[in-house]
C-alpha cells in the first residue's frame, strides 16, 4: 500500500482516502427537485416533463466544490452520494430505506429525518405513477410468478431502475458539437417542423426536450464556474485560488463548447456522466474508448507544453475518483446481482482503430498506470488485445494483473468485432467497439439493453428433474414435467432440461418487451439521447429506437457449468455405468445429499466442466448453442433479435439460493456458476484446461458477451518471464476464439487476512465477476465465494 | 503431468514427471518418485474419519489407519473413489505414450504462443529410456520442444541415442566432493560428472542446477569447485541456483515416509546473491 501512496500526488491521496473511508450517503435533493418540477408540469408530454425536471435540477441544485477537487460536479450534496429516482420506483426504497445503513451488501447512510421527508414529501406524489407499479400491473400473471424477485428470471434492474447501458459518443458527436451545437441543431430542426401529424409532434417534443436539456447542462456548468470564482476570491491559498480560477474557466467552456484542452475534455466527460446520473441513476454509463477520443487533446497539450505527463495523470486519477465516488442506488435484491457499489462504467483501452490498424497510444498506458496507482473500483477497465498489438502493451496488461486488483478485463479484439458483425454492425463500427458494463461488446451509436434478464439455468434443470416444481418450496414454476424416474434415456433428460430453459427464455422475453414498451411511454431519456448522434439527427428518443443501432436485449444464462456438470453425472452414473438410478439421485437431492455421501462422492468424481474433457464440455456447448438459437428466435419491440450471453456480475449467488441440491454434487442454496467459468473449485486440472473448456463454447455467437474468471497463484506472475508467459497464454486462449478472461491473483492467505482485518485491507480490490470491487465491501457470503474459486498455483 | 509450468524452461511448459531415481537425496521434495510402483497418499487433515475407505477395501485394509501396511495394498483405487473428502490419492500411475501425446496435443496451442514445450523431470527421466524415447518421438511429431531435467545419475549407453533430440538439459550438480555427495545422496558423483561432460560434448545447451542447501553445499570451496568444473568442462553452460524449501514435507507425511524426512535450512536472498556472485567471477551466466 505504501507504493500507492508514493505514486500519486498528495492531493490525489487525500481524495483517495476520503473515497476509501467514506460510506456513501443518500441525497434527497434530486428527488425533491424532480418531484416538485413534475407537479408543475402535469399534462405535458412526458419527455418534456423529464427534460424540464432536469433543467430545474441544473438551475436549483446547490452546487458544491469540495476541497482538493480538480474535476467538479456531484449529483448530490455529498462527495460519495447516491440519489433517489422515484419515477422509476419508490416502493422498494420505501420498503428498504430504514435498513439502508445496516444491510449487509452495499449499505448507504440515510437519516431518519430524510426517511420521514421522502415518505411525506416525495413518495405520495409518485404513488401509482412509477415505472415499477405500471410494470407490475402490466406483466401477465404467468410471467410475474417467475420474474418478480424470484431469482428464476430476474430483470428488476429494468423496472426498478433506469436502463443506463449507453456509451456517449464523444469522438463523433459530443466533442464535435458541444452542447451549444446540439442546442442549435435542435432549434434548427424545430424551425423546420410543424404539428401536422403524430410523428412530427413526437419529434417536436423531442427537440424541445433537447433544447431544455442542453440549456440545463450548460447552466449547471456555469453555476460551477460562478462558484469556483467566488471560492477563488475567498481562498487564502494562492495556489488553490489559481486552481479554482482554472476550474471556473474550464466550466465556462465545457460542455457548452467543444473542449480545447485535455483538462476541458476530462471535465466534459464528467459533466456528461453527471447528467446521466442525475437523470437516470444509471447502470453501465460507459466512458468507452477513452484513450482514443482523449488522445488528440493529450497529444496537443503535450506538444504545446501546456501539460506534462504527470499532470495528465493527476487529472485521470481525479476522474477515476469521480467515477468511483457516486453510487448507483439499488435495492437489496439488485445488490445480490450487482454487488460492490458498482456502477459498471466501463472504460476500454487498446485494440484497433476503425481502419483496423493498432490503436495503442500513450494514453492507453496512462490508463493502466492510473488504475494501478489510484486503486479505485471504477472505471471498469477493459483492454482489447489483438493479434498485432504491441508486446509492451500486453506486458503492461499482465503486469497490472500481477498487482492483484482484478483489473483489467482482458478481451479478444477480433472476437468483439465478430460479435458486432454478427449483430449487424457495419465493419468500421464493428472494429470500433467498447465494452458496456462488464463484458458486453458495445458501441457509441447503440441503444441496447445489454443486461436485460438473468436466466437461471439451474432452476430450469430443477423443474425438469422435479416434475416442474421447485425442490425447495414445492411450488410449480416450470413447464409440466414427468416424474424423474420415468425418463428412459439421457437424451430425454437433456431435452426436458433444454425445454425448461426455453420456457424461461419465453417469459424473459415477455418481461423484457413489457418493460421496453413502458420505458418508451413513461421514462424517455432526453439527456442520454443528446449523447447519441442519431437521436439528435432524427429527433427520436433512445427509448423509442433513436440510435443508429438498436440491438436486441441480452438474456444472460447463469449456471451453464452447474447444468452441464449435472447432466454429465446423470449420463454417466445413471445411463452408462448404472451406478445409480434417477430415483436414487432424486432422493439424494431431496435430502440435500444427507445420508447419500457415497453417491455424492461418485457424483463429484464424474469429470466436471473446466478440465478440458469433452465428455462434459460438449454438453455445455450443446446447452449454450441451444440457448443461443432459442434466444435469437425472439424479437424485441424494435424488431431486433434477442441476444444470448454468459456474463457474470454477481448473479451466480442469488440465483443459487433458490435452487436445491443438483446432481453435480452441489448442495442446496449454494452459488451456481457465472459466465462460461467452471464451478468454483471444480477446475482442478489447470487454468489452461479451464481456458480450453471455455473456448469450446462458440463465443462469437453470444453477442451479449461471455466471461471467464480465473484465479492465478501469485507466483505465476511474480517475474517478468511469468508476465510474458501469461500474455502468451492469453494470446493462445484468444486464438481459440474466446472473448474474455480476467484474473484474480490474490492468494487465499491474503484474502483470509483481509477478512480478519478488514480495516487494513480497505483498498484490496478483487474481481467479482465482470468487474472488480473492494473485497471488504462484499458480504461475508460473497467473500467466501471469492475464496472458494480455485486458486491455481504451480507448485 | 503438470501444465502451465513456467519455472522449468522457456515459455509455458508441461512438465512430465517420470518415476524412479537412483539417488536418495536427503532434501528430496518428491519422495514418492524414488521408485516406480504405485503408491497411496493419505492426506490426514482432510480425513473425516467416516471409514468409507476401509469399507471399500477388498483386502480388508484401513487406508486411514496409522498401521496401514502398503505392502498388502494392491493400489486398486477403490478407497480413493469411496472417499468423499478427497483425502486419498494414487501416485505413480502408469501412463501410455498415446495418453501423454493426447495431453500434449491439447497443450500445444499454449506452447506455440509462448515458445514453450515439454520438460521431463522426475524422479529421474533417464531411468526409463525406452518410454522416454517414445514420448520424445511423439514430441518430435507434434513439433514440441523437449527439455530434460536430470540428476545425472543414469546409464549413459541406454540413453545416448536420445540426447540429440533434446533441446536443453537442466543438469543437477549437488556437490563436487564425492564423499559428501555420497553421504547426502547415497551415491558418489563420478558417473554424474562424467555424464555432464558427455552431454556437453554433444553440444546440447545445458543449465547446471544446484539445489542450494545451507548445511550441504553452500560453502565457498564447493561453489568455486563447481564453477571451476563448469568453466573447464561445461563451457557455455549457465547456472541456476534453487533455494532449498520444506514444501516437500507434506508429501513425506502423506506417503507415510516421515522417517525419511530431513530438515535443512533455506538460504537467505543475500546468500543466494553471494553464491551467484561466485559463478559470475568464473564468467558463468545465470539461466534466465
Amino acid at each position: 500500500m505504501d507504493s500507492v501512496v508514493k505514486r500519486v500526488t498528495d492531493r490525489i491521496e487525500r481524495l483517495r482516502l476520503n473515497y476509501v473511508n467514506t460510506r456513501p450517503s443518500i441525497c434527497c435533493e434530486r428527488a425533491k427537485i424532480y418531484t416538485d418540477s413534475h407537479k408543475r408540469t402535469e399534462g405535458k408530454a412526458v419527455i418534456l416533463r423529464r427534460a424540464q425536471a432536469f433543467h430545474d435540477f441544473c438551475a436549483e441544485f446547490e452546487v458544491r466544490i469540495f476541497s482538493d477537487e480538480l474535476i467538479v460536479g456531484t449529483a448530490g450534496k455529498f462527495r460519495r452520494t447516491g440519489i433517489l429516482t422515484p419515477e422509476y420506483s419508490w416502493k422498494w426504497v420505501d420498503r428498504e430505506m430504514d435498513t439502508f445503513p445496516s444491510r449487509p451488501q452495499d449499505p448507504y447512510q440515510i437519516t431518519e429525518e430524510q426517511c420521514r421527508f421522502v415518505r411525506s414529501e416525495i413518495f405520495p406524489y409518485w404513488r401509482g405513477k412509477s415505472l415499477e407499479e405500471h410494470f407490475l400491473a402490466s406483466l401477465p400473471e404467468a410471467t410475474a410468478r417467475i420474474a418478480v424477485d424470484t431469482g428464476i428470471i430476474d430483470n428488476d434492474s429494468k423496472w426498478r431502475q433506469a436502463v443506463g447501458e449507453i456509451t456517449p459518443d464523444y469522438e463523433g458527436h459530443l466533442f464535435r458539437l458541444g452542447y451549444r451545437g446540439i442546442l442549435q441543431k435542435a432549434e434548427e430542426k424545430l424551425a423546420a417542423l410543424d404539428y401536422l401529424n403524430a410523428e412530427a409532434i413526437d419529434r417536436i417534443h423531442y427537440y424541445q426536450a433537447t433544447v431544455l436539456t442542453a440549456k440545463g447542462i450548460i447552466l449547471l456548468a456555469n453555476r460551477y464556474a460562478d462558484l469556483a470564482e467566488e471560492m477563488a476570491a475567498a481562498e487564502p491559498d494562492a495556489a488553490r485560488a489559481a486552481e479554482l480560477l482554472e476550474i471556473a474557466q474550464v466550466c465556462r467552456r465545457v460542455p457548452e463548447h467543444p473542449p480545447q484542452s485535455f483538462h476541458e475534455a476530462i471535465q466534459f466527460v464528467w459533466f456528461v456522466q453527471l447528467g446521466g446520473i442525475v437523470t437516470e441513476n444509471p447502470l453501465a454509463l460507459n466512458p468507452g474508448r477513452f484513450d482514443q477520443y482523449m488522445y488528440p487533446y493529450y497529444a496537443a497539450d503535450i506538444a504545446n507544453g501546456t501539460l506534462s505527463r504527470e499532470q495528465a495523470k493527476e487529472l485521470i486519477h481525479a476522474l477515476w475518483l469521480k467515477f468511483s465516488e457516486w453510487v448507483w442506488t439499488i435495492s437489496e435484491n439488485t445488490t445480490g446481482y450487482f454487488a460492490g457499489y458498482n456502477q459498471f462504467q466501463n472504460l476500454t483501452v487498446g485494440g484497433r482503430k476503425r481502419d483496423g490498424s493498432d490503436a495503442t497510444n500513450e494514453l492507453t498506458y496512462l490508463c493502466l498506470e492510473a488504475t494501478d496507482e489510484v486503486r479505485t473500483h471504477q472505471p471498469g477497465l477493459s483492454v482489447r488485445i489483438h493479434s498485432d498489438c504491441p508486446h509492451e502493451f500486453l506486458y503492461a496488461v499482465t503486469d497490472l494483473v500481477s498487482k492483484g486488483t482484478g483489473f483489467p478485463a482482458i478481451h479478444n479484439d477480433q472476437a468483439g468485432t465478430q460479435m458486432l458483425l454478427q449483430a449487424g454492425y457495419e465493419p468500421e463500427d464493428a472494429r470500433d467497439w467498447n465494452n458496456c458494463g462488464c463484458v458486453v461488446p458495445h458501441f457509441r451509436k447503440t441503444g441496447q439493453w445489454t443486461s436485460a434478464v438473468n436466466v437461471n439455468f439451474a432452476a430450469a434443470m430443477e423443474y425438469a428433474l422435479n416434475g416442474g416444481k421447485s425442490r425447495l418450496t414445492g411450488e410449480k414454476l416450470g413447464l409440466p414435467a414427468k416424474p424423474v424416474k420415468d425418463y428412459a434415456s439421457y437424451r430425454e433428460v437433456e431435452d426436458a432440461v433444454f425445454a425448461q430453459v426455453g420456457n424461461l427464455v419465453h417469459h424473459s422475453v415477455i418481461s423484457t418487451v413489457v418493460a421496453q414498451q413502458l420505458h418508451a411511454e413513461m421514462v424517455p431519456r432526453p439527456f442520454l439521447s443528446t449523447c447519441i448522434e442519431n437521436c439528435v439527427e432524427t429527433g427520436v428518443d433512445l427509448s423509442r429506437g433513436g440510435a443508429k443501432y438498436n440491438v436486441g436485449p441480452v438474456l444472460t444464462g447463469i449456471g451453464l457449468a452447474v447444468v452441464a456438470n449435472s447432466l454429465a453425472v446423470i449420463k454417466k452414473l445413471v445411463f452408462e455405468d448404472k451406478a445409480a438410478t434417477l430415483a436414487e439421485l432424486d432422493a439424494a437431492m431431496n435430502a440435500d445429499w444427507e445420508g447419500y455421501e457415497s453417491l455424492r462422492a461418485k457424483a463429484l468424481a464424474v469429470v466436471k466442466y473446466g478440465n478440458d474433457d469433452d465428455y462434459v464440455d460438449a454438453i455445455a456447448r450443446d446447452l449454450a448453442n441451444t440457448y443461443y438459437r432459442t434466444t435469437r428466435s425472439y424479437k424485441d419491440n424494435f424488431g431486433s433479435p434477442f441476444n444470448s450471453a454468459f456474463m457474470g456480475i454477481s448473479n451466480y449467488i442469488p440465483t443459487g439460493r433458490i435452487v436445491g441440491a443438483t446432481p453435480c454434487g452441489r448442495k442446496a442454496r449454494k452459488p451456481i456458476t457465472e459466465g462460461v467459468s467452471p464451478y468454483a473449485g471444480s477446475d482442478v486440472t489447470s487454468p489452461l484446461a479451464a481456458m480450453r473448456s471455455s473456448a469450446k463454447m462458440n463465443h462469437d455467437v453470444h453477442t451479449g458477451g461471455t466471461l471467464l474468471n480465473l484465479r492465478l497463484g501469485e507466483d505465476l506472475v511474480a517475474t517478468p518471464k511469468g508476465k510474458r508467459d501469461l500474455g502468451n497464454v492469453i494470446r493462445a486462449y484468444f486464438s481459440l476464439g474466446a472473448f474474455h478472461v480476467q484474473f484474480n491473483t490474490l492468494s487465499t492467505e491474503t484474502l483470509r487476512k483481509a477478512q480478519q482485518h478488514p480495516e487494513d485491507y480497505k483498498d484490496l480490490l478483487v474481481r467479482v465477476a465482470g468487474y472488480s470491487t473492494q473485497f471488504v465491501n462484499l458480504s461475508p457470503e460473497m467473500q467466501e465465494a471469492i475464496i472458494a474459486r480455485s486458486a491455481h498455483g504451480t507448485f | 503431468m503438470q501444465d502451465y509450468s513456467i519455472h522449468d524452461g522457456d515459455g509455458v511448459r508441461t512438465t512430465i514427471f517420470l518415476a524412479g531415481c537412483g539417488l536418495r537425496c536427503r532434501w528430496c521434495a518428491n519422495p514418492e518418485s524414488w521408485t516406480q510402483q504405485r503408491k497411496l497418499a493419505f492426506h490426514a487433515h482432510k480425513c473425516a474419519a467416516c471409514h468409507r475407505c476401509a469399507q471399500a477395501c477388498r483386502e480388508g485394509l484401513d487406508p486411514a489407519a496409522k498401521d496401514f501396511d502398503p505392502a498388502r495394498c494392491t493400489f486398486c483405487g477403490d478407497c480413493v473413489a469411496a472417499c468423499p473428502e478427497q483425502a486419498l490419492q494414487l501416485a505413480c500411475l502408469e501412463s501410455g505414450v498415446e495418453a501423454v501425446a493426447a495431453k500434449l496435443r491439447r497443450d500445444e496451442i499454449f506452447f506455440r504462443h509462448s515458445g514453450g514445450g515439454v520438460t521431463f523431470s522426475g524422479g529421474e527421466p533417464f531411468v526409463q529410456p525406452a518410454f522416454l524415447g517414445q514420448v520424445i518421438d511423439a514430441c518430435e511429431r507434434l513439433g514440441v520442444s523437449v527439455w530434460v531435467e536430470t540428476c545425472g545419475f543414469f546409464a549413459w549407453d541406454a540413453c545416448k541415442d536420445l540426447m540429440p533430440k533434446i533441446d536443453h538439459v537442466f543438469f543437477d550438480i549437488k556437490h563436487m566432493d564425492a564423499e559428501t555427495h555420497r553421504r547426502f545422496t547415497g551415491q558418489g558423483n563420478a558417473a554424474i560428472l562424467e555424464n555432464a561432460c558427455r552431454i556437453h560434448d554433444l553440444k546440447i545447451p545445458m543449465t547446471v542446477r544446484i539445489p542450494l542447501i545451507v548445511e550441504v553445499n553452500l560453502d565457498e570451496d564447493n561453489l568455486r569447485a563447481t564453477a571451476a568444473f563448469m568453466r573447464a568442462r561445461l563451457e557455455g553452460s549457465t547456472i541456476e541456483l534453487l533455494p532449498y524449501h520444506e514444501l516437500g514435507k507434506a508429501k513425506y507425511l502423506s506417503f507415510r515416509m516421515a522417517e525419511d524426512f530431513h530438515s535443512f535450512s533455506t538460504p537467505s536472498a543475500e546468500q543466494m546473491e553471494w553464491a551467484y556472485g561466485i559463478f559470475a567471477e568464473y564468467r558463468i551466466a545465470r539461466h534466465r
